[in-house]
């Protein structure tokens, strides 16, 4: 179970990106987040895991609040939760399975891991995840040699490794194109139903919010505008989400 | 508009502003050029740009010298042997006249017209068949020993004909005498010159010399370059707890490494050295324990939570691995020195004695600088140690406790780095640890920093409200002023902290020292009492990257010099001032390559749970390692052309030969070290363009 209870970013500048969020994730389950570009979907999503330091409010996740957290707490919460990105942040020059392990540093022994050492145990589970996801022959080529879905499966693999209960994912699928986008959702989506995993993705076309997700929350300027069933988004609320101008596509 | 992101409005004042400015544009155009010109005017004066100095006829002679000299390498020399050619003469005439003996015209011969003359008169000499061009003395032998008269030189045609007039000596003798031609004729065979033998040995110096400084300069800049990088840096902020707890540690690892180190070199010294059996026998038992505690200590795995028994465990541990570690270095460097004595012999006959010599170098650097090494490893063990647990009481103690501990932890932190510069103050003007200079020193040093960044902060803070470039003027005088106001403040805390410990005891200027340092640490405490952690990466980005421009900025030729006095003239020098300039210049290179990297990696190998240590390994190192590459091969390739520059101030290599040469005008002979310089240098190019195909 997460919740997030009054969470405001202001960044340094003294941009506000977040407004007195507050909401409830129960476990299992697929939130959409939507919203324009700058609403603040990126910033709340790594408010989650603390890549961005909130300002004030609570995120509690399984009992523990993540923004009190010391340095080596938030380490242990980050590795049960995947991350997936818009684009797939891959370290090009290294090949698929060091990217694939590079998901199972908060678990191994530090020492070991920088010689690029990974116990056994660890090496066949990243086979299997990149089998899972149909990469397995791709193993041993260099990240930056594989298509930009293939690349965006890795990431999905890369976030695997750290058997999440969570999975956060920010735009998967606005750098690909909607054959591949759907692709990388069905794989979300078995993750979500098969594992159980609660997956929060934040997302631009609306199909896909009424294709995957059980609910969607909409943020304009910061605020939570919308918290419901993607079927509640009528065009009323469309216009309030996306601004008076905004038509329909897709 | 083709910039979407222009409003209307803002675009119509610029079109405003340009329209004013279209009768302005020539009169600036005009203004600009005049300035150039001015400016050209003036470097001419100081640079004594003087034409007549080109005119002079002397000049351009020795001009010509010089580039004839250069276009002439001096790289081989020819087997040469001296061939003598004479013909009879007679001086004066005797009475039934004279003729010489018919020479053998398959030959060089000589012929001196007329065949006999009086002393004094003027003969033609002609010779023929001699090779093509060659040039040499004409002489007359009188029947003396010894004695050779030379009338002229001569050069023979493209036929090996010349012919010369000349006037004959005052040496009338009865007997026949002779001319005689000296030539030296190439006996076909050459041989590599003496210049040639020393430019090779000296080249190789060379490139010995910048590889030793490259990769002494690689070993240390890679690591410091993560240090003086602003985008890994930036995040990195510690409680005053653990900056204290870390500054405290340093001086503590020190100590604590001294006696560990001067430990187990006496132990090593007394029971072992001298017995390659003992050594052997040691070694294995130290590689073998350690070896076992190696697999114990990364059999643990993370997995799970762990309790406080076993990270105790852990660092115990690893503390046992290093001291192991270190022990190990220390018996193998004995070792090491004992199997190059024994094996010097059997290789010195297959030509690999320099080997041998080298490990008993090796040896000798472990076993001589074991203290040092284990002083610098505590130190930095005992540092991070320090800072962890700084961490760890801040995460676990309540606020109520921590927010008081700010200050004594404040003011022990600053004390320990006021001792540090007290302590270099008092070793560099010889102090014996009575001077106000002492904490007078410490006082303005920690009074200007501090002066300077709270001026500076409120600077910036009221600059928002002044519009453009003026704001970042008067920020920056507004900080001169701050550091001058917080270095007045620190003079006078200082000689009041002296006078105070003067008057309880003698000798307590470093204690006065440690006085101020706490004053100013109970100030930051209060100064940063809202902020849960000090920006202490950015601190250290700010100091590596001064130090690192304070070391680039001193020439290598200087820091030449430095070390020849310090280490004696040779390659050795050369190399050590090399290296340090080496480790400045890349590890500003590489940490801009740092700063360029792409951010997505790092954030989601941070998004994994991973450290900051394996966050480098994993995300920033892999995208720094062609850049890295190329940076160090440029970086040789400088250092090969620096150290024919570094030979000037005796710090070895072909500089040293080539100074030389040019300033005894052996021109033909620098000529050759230069086209070495040459070739060494673009050889070294085209092999990094290729690696750098190779690796991006």
């Amino acid at each position: 179970m997460l919740s997030i209870q009054h969470l405001k970013k202001v960044y340094e500048g003294g941009t506000q990106a977040l407004t007195d969020v507050t909401f409830d994730v129960p476990d299992g389950q697929f939130l959409a987040v939507i919203g324009l570009s700058g609403s603040g979907k990126s910033t709340l999503l790594r408010c989650i895991n603390r890549l961005i330091e909130p300002t004030e409010g609570s995120i509690i996740w399984n009992g523990q609040d993540v923004t009190k957290a010391s340095q080596e707490d938030i380490r242990k919460i980050r590795r049960r939760i995947g991350m997936v990105f818009q684009h797939f942040n891959l370290v090009h020059r290294s090949k698929v399975i060091t990217n694939v392990l590079a998901g199972r540093l908060g678990y191994v022994n530090p020492a070991l891991s920088l010689f690029n050492k990974f116990p056994k145990s660890d090496m066949s589970l990243a086979l299997d995840r990149l089998d899972r996801v149909g990469l397995r022959e791709m193993a041993y080529r260099r990240a930056d040699a594989l298509s930009g879905g293939q690349q965006q499966r890795v990431g999905i693999a890369r976030a695997l490794m750290q058997n999440p209960e969570m999975i956060l994912a920010d735009e998967p699928v606005a750098s690909l194109d909607p054959v591949l986008a759907h692709g990388i959702m069905q794989y979300l989506e078995d993750i979500n139903k098969t594992d159980g995993v609660t997956v929060l993705c934040s997302l631009h076309f609306l199909d896909l919010v009424h294709r995957y997700a059980d609910r969607a929350i909409a943020l304009n300027e910061g605020r939570v505008v919308f918290d419901g069933p993607p079927e509640g988004i009528d065009d009323a609320m469309f216009k309030e989400i996306y601004g008076r101008e905004a038509e329909r596509v897709g | 508009m083709t910039n979407p992101n222009t409003t209307s409005t803002s675009s119509d004042s610029n079109d405003a502003k340009r329209a004013g400015w279209t009768w302005l544009r020539p009169l600036m155009i005009l203004l600009g050029v005049f300035a150039i010109l001015v400016v050209y005017a003036f470097a001419f004066d100081k640079t004594d740009v003087d034409l007549e100095e080109i005119e002079s006829e002397t000049r351009r002679t020795q001009l010509t010298r010089i580039i004839r000299g250069l276009a002439r390498p001096n790289i081989i020399e020819f087997d040469e042997t001296e061939a003598f050619i004479t013909v009879d003469v007679a001086v004066p005439c005797p009475d039934g006249g004279f003729t010489p003996p018919a020479p053998d015209t398959s030959r060089p011969y000589l012929e001196m017209d007329p065949a006999c003359a009086a002393p004094e008169s003027e003969v033609t000499v002609r010779g023929y068949n001699f090779p093509e061009g060659t040039r040499a003395p004409l002489s007359f032998i009188p029947n003396v020993e010894g004695i050779r008269l030379k009338l002229a030189d001569v050069e023979a045609d493209a036929d090996g004909f010349f012919e010369v007039v000349v006037d004959l000596p005052e040496r009338p003798d009865e007997e026949t005498q002779q001319l005689q031609i000296t030539t030296k004729l190439r006996s076909g065979n050459w041989t590599w010159s003496e210049n040639a033998r020393i430019t090779w040995e000296k080249i190789i110096e060379t490139v010995m010399l910048a590889f030793m400084a490259t990769t002494l300069g690689i070993a240390v800049g890679i690591p410091l370059s993560f240090f003086s990088a602003r985008n890994l840096m930036r995040g990195i902020r510690t409680p005053m707890l653990s900056v204290a707890l870390f500054l405290l540690g340093i001086p503590a690892g020190i100590t604590v490494g001294t006696v560990f180190g001067r430990l187990i070199s006496n132990l090593a010294e007394d029971h072992l050295a001298g017995s390659a059996v003992a050594l052997t026998i040691a070694l294995a038992a130290t590689l073998l324990a350690g070896w076992l505690l190696l697999r114990f200590t990364l059999s643990q795995t993370e997995d799970i939570d762990r309790d406080l028994a076993w990270k105790v465990t852990r660092v115990v541990s690893w503390l046992g691995l290093a001291g192991i570690t270190l022990f190990a270095a220390l018996v193998g460097g004995y070792l090491l020195m004992e199997i190059g004595d024994a094996v010097e012999g059997a290789l010195d006959t297959i030509w690999l004695g320099f080997v041998a010599t080298f490990l008993v170098k090796l040896g000798d650097i472990l076993s001589t600088f074991m203290t040092a090494l284990a002083a610098i490893l505590a130190a930095f063990a005992a540092a991070f140690a320090g800072s962890r647990l700084g961490h760890w009481l801040v995460d676990r103690l309540p606020d109520r406790v921590v927010n008081p501990l700010r200050y004594p932890a404040g003011a022990v932190a600053v004390a320990v780095v006021a001792l540090g510069i007290g302590g270099m103050v008092n070793w560099l003007y010889e102090y014996a640890g009575d001077n106000q200079a002492i904490p007078a020193t410490a006082g303005v040093m920690l009074g200007a920093l501090g002066g300077g960044i709270v001026f500076g902060r409120w600077a910036r803070r009221m600059s928002q409200r002044i519009p453009g470039a003026l704001s970042s003027i008067a920020a920056f005088l507004f900080g001169i002023v701050g550091i001058v106001a917080g270095g007045a403040a620190g003079l006078t805390l200082g000689t009041l902290c002296d006078r105070l410990t003067a008057s309880m005891m003698d000798d307590a200027s470093m204690l006065a020292a440690a006085l101020v340092g706490a004053v100013f640490g109970v100030l930051l405490a209060w100064a940063t009492r809202r902020l849960d952690a000090l920006p202490s990466g950015l601190a250290t980005y700010y100091a590596s990257r001064s130090l690192f421009n304070g070391i680039r900025s001193v020439e290598p030729l200087v820091m030449a010099i430095v070390f020849v006095v310090w280490v004696g003239i040779g390659p050795f020098a050369g190399s050590l001032a090399l290296a340090l300039h080496t480790v400045a210049a890349l590890a500003k290179l590489y940490s801009e390559q740092v700063e360029s990297i792409l951010p997505g990696p790092v954030e989601a190998v941070t998004a994994t749970g991973a450290t900051r240590l394996q966050n480098v390994i994993y995300a920033v190192v892999p995208q720094i390692v062609p850049p890295y590459i190329a940076f160090t091969l440029y970086r040789w390739d400088i250092n090969v052309r620096m150290s024919t520059i570094i030979g000037f101030a005796g710090g070895g290599g072909i500089g040293f030969v080539l100074q030389q040469n040019m300033n005894l005008l052996q021109y033909r002979d620098a000529s050759l070290q230069m086209l070495a310089i040459a070739i060494v240098v673009s050889t070294l190019d085209f092999v990094s363009a290729r690696i750098r195909e190779r690796i991006v």
